[in-house]
C-alpha cells in the first residue's frame, strides 16, 4: 500500500518537473479542453493515432475530491449508493509533431445496497457471478488506473501507442468476507495515413487482459449459508451450489478499427469498430476447473460532422453500439468424490444490446470571452436477455431525449463554467418471462428488482458549476461541484461531486 | 472526387454495421433416452402400470416428470448427467392369490448424451413390513446462548406403526461407514446385498422384555439427562428409554436410571452435519457369530490432481435383508450418492442446506404422518424414500414437549 501510493504520488508529481507551459493564455486552453467540440468524433477513443489530429491543447491537470451517491437506483448486484475519495493526474502535451498524454488517478471508497453478489466487475463478468443470499452488504474499495500513450505526425503518416491499467480490490470487514482483486491491462495501437488533401485513413486495434481473483471468506466459527454461482435470470451451477467460494476469472480482449478523420477537424469523421472480449470462469477449489465462458462481441459506430460557419460551431454525431454476450456453460459427471468430468457444453445464456444515439451541437463564440453551447440528444436502447434450460427471457426497448447546455465567461482571472443536461427516458416494451422463478425467493426478488428499475420512466438531470482562477507563473487551481439526480418511477438516486485542482 | 469516396466509405461502413447484428438460431442439444424397467427378480406374471420417472439433471438441478409408461420409455432430454427416480403400480399372481403393489427404482448420476441413449433400471417391490420404523433423527445438536456448539443431546426415535406389540429386545442401530457427500468405487461393491456400518448398539433384551404398543415409540438418547442445566436452549432427555454409552469416549455420562444400550460395534457418534445414514436392524445370528462373519473389508482409489492414491478401510456389514427401515442423510450442497441400496430408502432428508450450516441446529429430521386414528395414534408414511417419507429441517418433537 505504502508502495503504490508513493509510485502514484510520483506520477502525479512529475509533469510538474517538466515546467510549466510558457503559453500565458491557460484558462483558455482549459475552456479549449472542456469543449464539447475537442474530440467530437470521439476517434483517440479508439485509435491513439488519432490524438495528432486532436484539437486538445497541451494542459497538466490534477485534483482531489470526493463523490457521494445514495437512493435506490441501480442494478442490485453492482449496489445502489457509493462513497469515495478521489485523487486523480492527467496530463497533455503536444509538441512539434509528437503527442504525450498520460493519466493516472487512485479512489478510495465503499459500494452501498450491494445484493446478491460477491464479485467485482460485475459489468465485466456478468452473469457467473458468486452469489449470496445474505442481503444487503456494503463493500469497501480501492482502485488505482495509470494510462500513458504517445503519437506522432509524420508528413504523411501518423502512429500512436496507448497502455493502460486498472487495478481494483474489493473487500468487506464483516461475514460475508470477499477479497477480490482485478487487474485490467489495456494496449491500444494505431495508424493513420494521409489519403486526400484533406482527410486522413486510419486503422488501429485494440487488446486487453482482464484477471480476477475471487474468494469468499466466512470468520464465523458455525460455517456459511449456501453461497451459489449465478448463471443469469434466476439461474445457478447447481452442482457446484454450497460452500465453494473460491473463483477466479481469466479474459482477453482483442479488436480493430478503421477511421476516417479531416485532418483539421473539421469535416466528415467515421469510426468502425469491432472487439471481441472472451473469459472463463474457474472454479479454485475444484482444481482450476473451468465451468463457463463467455464470448462478447461489440459492433461500434461512430459517425460525425462538425463544421463552423463564422464564429459557431455546429455538429451532428450518430453513434451505434451492438453487443452480444453468450455464456456457455460446462456439463460435469461426477463419478467420485472430488472428480469432475466434462461431459458436454452448452450455450444457455443470451444477452445482446442495441443502441444509437443521434446528439447536435451547436456552439457559440461570437464573444471572446464567454461561449455557450446547446446540444440536443435522442437515444434508442434495446436489451434481451436470454437463458435456455431452463427457458427465461427479459427484454426491455427504451427512447430518452434530451439536451444539454453550457455556459462559459471569463472574467479578469476566473473562468466560470456552468453545465446543465436534462433527459427523459421512456420505456417502449418491457417483457420478463421466468416460468420456475419464485418472485419472493432472494434471486427472484433480485431479478424483478432489477427489471423494474430497468424498465421504468423517468427524467434524469445533471447540473454542474466549475470555477478556476489563474494564480501567477501560469498556475490555476479550480473547483468544481457536480450534482445528478435519476427519477424514476419508484426509484430514484443522487450524486454529488466536488473536487478541487491545479492546472497548469 | 473525394466527396464520392467519403460517400462509397460511408454505405460500406453502414451496411458492415447492419450485418454485424446477426442473429443466432442454435438448439439446444438433446438426447433421446430409451428407458427401460427391469421386472423385480423372480416374478414372471406381472403387469406393470402408471409407471412414472422423475429426471433431475445435476448440472442445472432442473427436474423433468415423464408421462406414464408401462415398460419402455422414450424421452427427449437436455444433455446432462441425470439422477432418475421410477415408481408405479405391479399387479402379481402369487399362489394363486392377484395381488398389487408397488415398484420403485432409482440410479444416480446417468450421463446422458449424444443424440440417443440406452439406460436400464431394475425395478424392486416395496414390501410392506411390519416392524419398528425410524421416526425421527435428531443428530445435529444444539447451540449454546454464546452460539457454541452443543452435542450432547442428540436421540432417535423408534416407531411401531404396525398395529400390533411389537418387541424392541436385540434391535439394532447403525450408522453407515460410507458417507452421502463423497462418493468412491469401493471393492467390492455389496450395496445391492447388504449396508457397510461404522458402528451397531443394540437394544438389550432377552426377546420380550421391551414391549411396544402400537404407535408408542422408544427414545434412544446420547446422554439421558437433562441438558438444559448446561445449555439453556437444549432439552431434557431424563425420561429418554435408552441411551449409548462408552467409556472410551470423554464428556458421556451414564444415566443409571436408562438402560444402556449394547455396543456391539465400536461406538455411536452421530455425524451432526448429517452426512451420514441410519439403519434399523434385527440380527438373527448370535452377536459373537456376527462379528466373527461379517466382517468388510474394501478398497477404493482416491484420484487427485489426476494422481491415483489407493485406500482401503474395514467394517461390518448388515444384510439388506435383516434391515427393518433405513434413513439416508445428507445435504443439498454436497449431495453425491444415498449409501444403501435403493430397494431400502431411494432418497434422502437433511437438516440444513450446505455443509456446516449454522441454521441447522436444533433440528431434526421428522417422518410425516399418514393419517391419526380414532384413538389418536399415527400412522407414519413409509414409502422406502427418506426424500418424501421424511420433514427436513423440523422441529425436534422433544422441543415441543419442552
Amino acid at each position: 500500500m505504502k508502495f503504490r501510493f508513493l509510485l502514484f504520488v510520483a506520477m502525479v508529481c512529475l509533469p510538474l518537473f517538466l515546467g510549466a507551459q510558457n503559453d500565458t493564455l491557460l484558462l483558455y486552453r482549459i475552456r479549449n479542453n472542456r469543449s464539447l467540440l475537442t474530440d467530437f468524433s470521439r476517434a483517440p477513443d479508439f485509435n491513439p493515432a488519432a490524438r495528432a489530429f486532436s484539437g486538445r491543447s497541451s494542459l497538466h491537470q490534477m485534483h482531489i475530491g470526493g463523490h457521494r451517491q445514495s437512493g435506490n437506483a441501480g442494478i442490485r448486484q453492482q449496489g445502489t449508493g457509493q462513497t469515495f475519495f478521489t485523487a486523480e493526474a492527467e496530463s497533455f502535451i503536444r509538441h512539434d509533431g509528437r503527442f504525450i498524454w498520460g493519466n493516472a488517478s487512485y479512489r478510495n471508497g465503499q459500494k452501498d445496497g450491494v445484493e446478491g453478489n460477491e464479485t467485482s466487475d460485475f459489468s465485466t463478468v456478468y452473469p457467473y457471478v458468486m452469489m449470496d443470499s445474505i442481503g444487503r452488504n456494503n463493500l469497501n474499495y480501492e482502485q488505482y488506473a495509470f494510462s500513458g500513450g504517445y503519437a506522432q505526425r509524420l508528413s504523411l503518416l501518423s502512429w500512436g501507442m496507448e497502455l493502460a491499467y486498472r487495478a481494483l480490490m474489493e473487500y468487506r470487514t464483516q461475514d460475508p468476507r470477499p477479497d477480490n482483486i482485478a487487474s485490467d491491462l489495456r494496449l491500444n495501437g494505431g495508424v493513420h495515413y494521409r489519403l486526400f488533401s484533406c482527410y486522413t485513413l486510419g486503422a488501429g486495434f485494440h487488446l486487453r487482459k482482464y484477471k480476477q481473483r475471487n474468494e469468499l471468506h466466512f470468520y464465523s466459527l458455525l460455517g456459511a449459508p449456501k453461497i451459489v454461482h449465478y448463471t443469469g435470470l434466476g439461474t445457478d451451477a447447481y452442482m457446484f451450489a454450497g460452500n465453494n467460494m473460491r473463483t477466479r476469472f481469466q479474459g482477453a480482449a482483442r479488436g480493430i478499427n478503421i477511421q476516417l478523420l479531416p485532418v483539421d477537424r473539421y469535416g466528415l469523421s467515421a469510426t468502425l469498430g469491432y472487439s471481441n472480449f472472451s473469459f472463463e470462469k474457474i472454479m479454485s477449489d475444484f482444481q482450476n476447473l473451468p465451468i463457463a465462458d463467455v464470448n462478447e462481441d461489440t459492433y461500434t459506430t461512430v459517425i460525425a460532422y462538425l463544421w463552423k460557419r463564422d464564429k459557431y460551431h455546429m455538429g451532428v454525431r450518430l453513434q451505434t453500439e451492438y453487443k452480444d454476450r453468450k455464456g456457455t456453460e460446462y456439463k460435469f459427471h461426477s463419478p467420485q468424490y472430488g472428480n469432475y468430468d466434462k461431459i458436454a457444453e452448452e450455450r444457455l445464456f443470451g444477452n445482446k444490446t442495441n443502441g444509437g444515439k443521434l446528439e447536435f451541437l451547436y456552439e457559440n463564440h461570437a464573444h471572446q470571452h464567454w461561449v455557450w453551447h446547446i446540444a440536443p440528444h435522442a437515444l434508442f436502447f434495446k436489451m434481451e436477455e436470454s437463458h435456455r434450460n431452463p427457458s427465461r427471457k427479459m427484454d426491455f426497448s427504451r427512447l430518452s431525449a434530451g439536451a444539454d447546455m453550457g455556459f462559459s465567461k471569463m472574467s479578469g482571472r476566473s473562468l466560470w463554467q456552468v453545465n446543465g443536461e436534462l433527459t427523459y427516458q421512456h420505456t417502449l416494451r418491457s417483457t420478463l418471462n421466468v416460468p420456475g422463478l419464485k418472485e419472493n425467493s432472494f434471486a427472484g426478488q433480485l431479478l424483478h428488482n432489477n427489471y423494474r428499475y430497468l424498465a421504468s420512466n423517468g427524467v434524469c438531470s445533471r447540473l454542474s458549476l466549475q470555477w478556476d482562477y489563474l494564480l501567477k507563473q501560469n498556475r490555476s487551481m479550480n473547483l468544481k461541484i457536480s450534482w445528478y439526480n435519476q427519477s424514476l418511477k419508484k426509484y430514484f438516486g443522487n450524486c454529488l461531486t466536488m473536487t478541487v485542482g491545479v492546472s497548469f | 472526387m473525394t466527396k464520392k469516396y467519403l460517400f462509397l466509405f460511408l454505405m460500406m461502413m453502414v451496411s458492415i454495421g447492419f450485418n454485424a447484428c446477426q442473429d443466432d438460431n442454435d438448439e439446444l442439444r438433446t438426447t433421446i433416452l430409451s428407458l427401460t424397467v427391469q421386472s423385480p427378480e423372480e416374478m414372471t406374471d406381472f403387469t406393470l402400470s402408471e409407471l412414472q420417472a422423475v429426471f433431475t439433471e445435476r448440472n442445472t438441478g432442473e427436474k423433468t416428470l415423464s408421462d406414464p409408461f408401462t415398460g419402455t420409455l422414450m424421452i427427449l432430454l437436455p444433455e446432462g448427467t441425470y439422477d432418475i427416480a421410477v415408481q408405479g403400480k405391479i399387479s402379481y399372481w402369487i399362489n394363486g392369490k392377484r395381488q398389487t403393489g408397488e415398484v420403485k427404482a432409482s440410479k444416480e448420476s446417468n450421463v446422458v448424451l449424444g443424440e440417443k441413449a440406452v439406460l436400464s433400471l431394475p425395478l424392486m417391490l416395496v414390501i410392506d413390513h411390519t416392524d419398528f420404523l425410524i421416526s425421527e433423527i435428531f443428530f445435529t445438536g444444539t447451540q449454546t446462548p454464546e452460539k457454541k456448539q452443543y452435542n450432547g443431546d442428540k436421540y432417535m426415535v423408534i416407531y411401531n406403526n404396525s398395529d400390533e406389540v411389537l418387541y424392541a429386545d436385540g434391535l439394532v442401530i447403525g450408522q453407515t461407514d460410507f458417507l452421502t457427500v463423497t462418493k468412491h468405487a469401493y471393492r467390492p461393491d455389496i450395496m445391492a446385498e447388504a449396508v457397510g456400518v461404522d458402528c451397531l448398539i443394540q437394544i438389550p433384551g432377552t426377546g420380550k422384555e421391551y414391549p411396544v404398543d402400537p404407535g408408542k415409540y422408544l427414545v434412544i438418547a446420547d446422554n439421558a439427562i437433562d441438558h438444559r442445566e448446561y445449555n439453556p436452549q437444549s432439552i431434557d432427555l431424563n425420561k429418554a428409554d435408552f441411551e449409548w454409552y462408552s467409556t472410551s469416549l470423554g464428556g458421556e455420562v451414564d444415566n443409571t436410571d436408562v438402560p444402556n444400550m449394547f455396543n456391539l460395534y465400536d461406538r455411536m457418534v452421530m455425524h451432526n452435519r448429517g452426512f451420514k445414514s441410519f439403519i434399523l436392524a434385527r440380527i438373527p445370528v448370535e452377536n459373537e457369530q456376527y462379528l466373527k462373519d461379517y466382517r468388510y473389508h474394501y478398497d477404493y482409489d482416491f484420484v487427485f490432481n489426476g494422481i491415483t492414491y489407493p485406500m482401503d478401510g474395514d467394517c461390518y456389514k448388515v444384510p439388506n435383508e435383516w434391515v427393518v427401515d433405513a434413513v439416508n442423510l445428507s445435504v443439498e450442497s454436497e449431495f453425491q450418492w444415498i449409501v444403501t441400496s435403493p430397494a431400502l430408502d431411494m432418497g434422502w432428508t437433511s437438516c440444513g442446506k450446505v455443509d456446516k450450516d449454522p441454521q441447522r441446529y436444533g433440528k431434526s429430521v421428522r417422518r410425516k404422518v399418514l393419517a391419526t386414528n380414532p384413538d389418536g395414534t399415527q400412522k407414519l408414511q413409509d414409502t422406502n424414500n427418506s426424500s418424501v417419507d421424511f420433514i427436513p429441517d423440523a422441529t425436534p418433537s422433544l422441543m415441543e414437549n419442552k
